[in-house]
């Protein structure tokens, strides 16, 4: 699941991992993923951190308070260069953190092992 | 720079010296006036002894008997101490002869001839007299009896006690010019501390603040004379340093500021272009269409390198940016490096010869120092041309840092450019357009090692024959490092 308020960055991203036969769920905004993990996503969550109306952080605040975060596997994905604080509070939830521009083959080699070892 | 001799010291020197001076010259002076004016009042003194003396000898018109006659003259003189010989001299066949002295032991003293004179003219004479330890004054008058020159009398006065009491009147005169010279001394010097030392003190210590980046220092000197002045212009100067590094200092991190700006938001809009061109080359089957679209990925490629770049050298240029110091192994470092290099050189046919043969361990921040082994190792396949490529990488221990070298057998440099190719965007040749480079990859190399306190040069012998760039770090000490 991809989550971010750039459409052209869900296009991407859903093509992207669509040529690789991923199945891609993607959604504009905090409240619609956790409404995604409520309905039983499993797999993972690419997240990015700065969107209106909840951020990143905040959104995965909720997650973890709502319990959701069994079975799926967390990444940052953002264009800060400078981790947040909020980087070290919520470590535990976070696999990685990717900065745009990524590069397609290292982003898809990192999905793939996250498939692989779960 | 190192200070001789302060201004105080000059100034107590100036001082002592003046002061020593004037008082020598002034104490010099007053024995020779008080002497003088002793002398002179003595010998009024003697004088007019000599006139009351003949006065009282002539009033008594009778008197003849030579007894009597020096009795009378004892009389007259005999409270006075200073006296030591007084003799008589009356004529006998017409010349003067003694005719009574009060001590025989110094009657070969008197000196007839100034006697003669004396009887001939009935004039008083004196006659001073100086040797090693004695001051004499010898007084030669006339004696009148009965209005006539009858003969002369002569009285030799010692004048030591009386110098003796004058040099003790001298020496208490210098305790007190001594006394009132070290006063005076103290209170120039005070006044001197007050007037120009503290100032100058305080002038020095808000220049030596301000050398030190202190730009807030500012001097108060309340005593409104030429130091005040200079305070006042020194604020005044300061004020001016201060608001124009600020304005320098603001204008600086806004342009760091919009350059972070510019490169973070062509990040987000290059994500599209450069993940989707790939997937868009691969579903063409038109050559042509495939050809264009090969130009458009290459050229967003370039751009997207440059933009990351830009921001690296950005973010290494801002204050904000902080180093995770750690011990790192650089022998680790570099075999990591060429492990993910390793197709890249294998697709160039460039042979890598590793020398370094120990673990070298510097005190620096493990992704930063990977990245400038990631550029000078680029950079190297960059420009390699000669088929098999050759690079070799060498490090050796100099002092507490590290020195290590990586050495090409590619383009080289011509000497005109070594000094430029640190410069930001600088190319070895602009005429070529050259997408694999950026021209930033050593400037962010320098600002990596130069944060780490290292040092990072570059030496070609010319064209065509090769380059090698050193650099140098910091070794890894643990007494130093793991206090900080």
């Amino acid at each position: 699941m991809v989550v971010d308020d750039d459409p052209y960055i869900l296009i991407t991203l859903r093509e992207l991992f669509e040529e690789y036969g991923y199945e891609v769920y993607t959604v504009p905004n905090g409240k619609d993923c956790i409404y995604e993990l409520k309905n039983g996503f499993k797999g993972v969550v690419l997240m990015d951190i700065m969107m209106p109306i909840m951020n990143g952080w905040d959104t995965i605040r909720e997650i973890v308070k709502r319990d959701l975060h069994k079975g799926i596997i967390i990444s940052m994905i953002t264009a800060k260069d400078m981790p947040d604080p909020e980087l070290n509070e919520l470590r535990e939830y976070i696999n990685d953190y990717i900065t745009k521009p990524f590069e397609p083959e290292e982003l898809i080699s990192i999905v793939r092992s996250y498939y692989k070892n779960n | 720079m190192k200070r001789k001799f302060s201004v105080s010291f000059k100034l107590t020197l100036i001082v002592v010296f003046m002061s020593v001076f004037i008082f020598i010259s002034m104490a010099y002076l007053n024995i020779r006036e008080q002497t003088e004016l002793f002398e002179e009042s003595y010998s009024e003194k003697a004088e007019a002894l000599a006139q009351a003396l003949d006065a009282s000898i002539g009033s008594h018109t009778q008197l003849y008997d030579k007894e009597e006659l020096l009795n009378e003259i004892l009389g007259f003189i005999y409270h006075n101490e200073d006296v030591l010989m007084i003799s008589v001299n009356l004529p006998e066949n017409g010349s003067l002869n003694v005719f009574v002295s009060s001590n025989s032991d110094l009657s070969g003293s008197i000196s007839s001839y100034e006697n003669q004179e004396t009887y001939n003219n009935g004039k008083i004479i004196k006659i001073p007299e100086e040797n090693d330890n004695s001051h004499l004054l010898t007084v030669i008058a006339p004696i009148h009896l009965s209005g006539q020159l009858a003969g002369t009398y002569e009285i030799l006065f010692s004048l030591d006690e009386s110098y003796n009491n004058l040099s003790a009147r001298t020496f208490n005169l210098i305790l007190i010019t001594i006394f009132f010279s070290f006063v005076l001394i103290i209170s120039f010097l005070l006044l001197m501390r007050a007037t120009v030392i503290i100032p100058i003190n305080t002038l020095k210590k808000a220049f030596d603040k301000i050398s030190k980046g202190d730009l807030e220092t500012r001097v108060s000197i309340s005593s409104h004379d030429e130091f005040a002045e200079l305070a006042n212009s020194f604020n005044k100067m300061t004020q001016d340093l201060e608001s124009r590094t600020r304005d320098v200092e603001k204008l600086l991190k806004e342009k760091n500021m919009f350059i972070y700006q510019l490169g973070h938001d062509l990040k987000t809009p290059l994500t599209p272009i450069t993940t989707l061109l790939p997937l868009i080359k691969n579903k063409v089957k038109d050559e042509k269409i495939k050809e264009m679209v090969d130009a458009v990925l290459i050229n967003s490629n370039y751009m997207k390198n440059l933009v990351t770049k830009t921001l690296k050298l950005a973010l290494l240029n801002s204050p904000n940016v902080k180093f995770e110091f750690e011990k790192v192994d650089l022998l680790n470092l570099l075999n990591q490096t060429l492990r993910n290099k390793s197709y890249e050189l294998k697709q160039n046919n460039i042979e890598v010869e590793n020398r370094l043969n120990k673990s070298f361990f510097v005190y620096a921040d493990n992704l930063r120092v990977q990245e400038i082994f990631d550029n000078l190792i680029s950079n190297s396949i960059k420009y390699i041309e000669k088929r098999p490529g050759k690079i070799t990488i060498d490090a050796r221990k100099e002092k507490d840092m590290v020195l290590v070298s990586i050495k090409d057998n590619g383009i080289g440099i011509i000497p005109e450019q070594i000094d430029h190719v640190f410069d930001n965007f600088y190319k070895a040749d602009f005429s070529r357009h050259d997408h694999g480079s950026t021209g930033l990859g050593l400037s962010i190399c320098r600002e990596i090692v130069e944060k780490h306190g290292g040092k990072i040069w570059i030496e070609s012998p010319g064209e065509n024959k090769g380059t090698t760039v050193y650099f140098k770090l910091k070794l890894y000490n643990s007494k130093i490092n793991e206090n900080n």
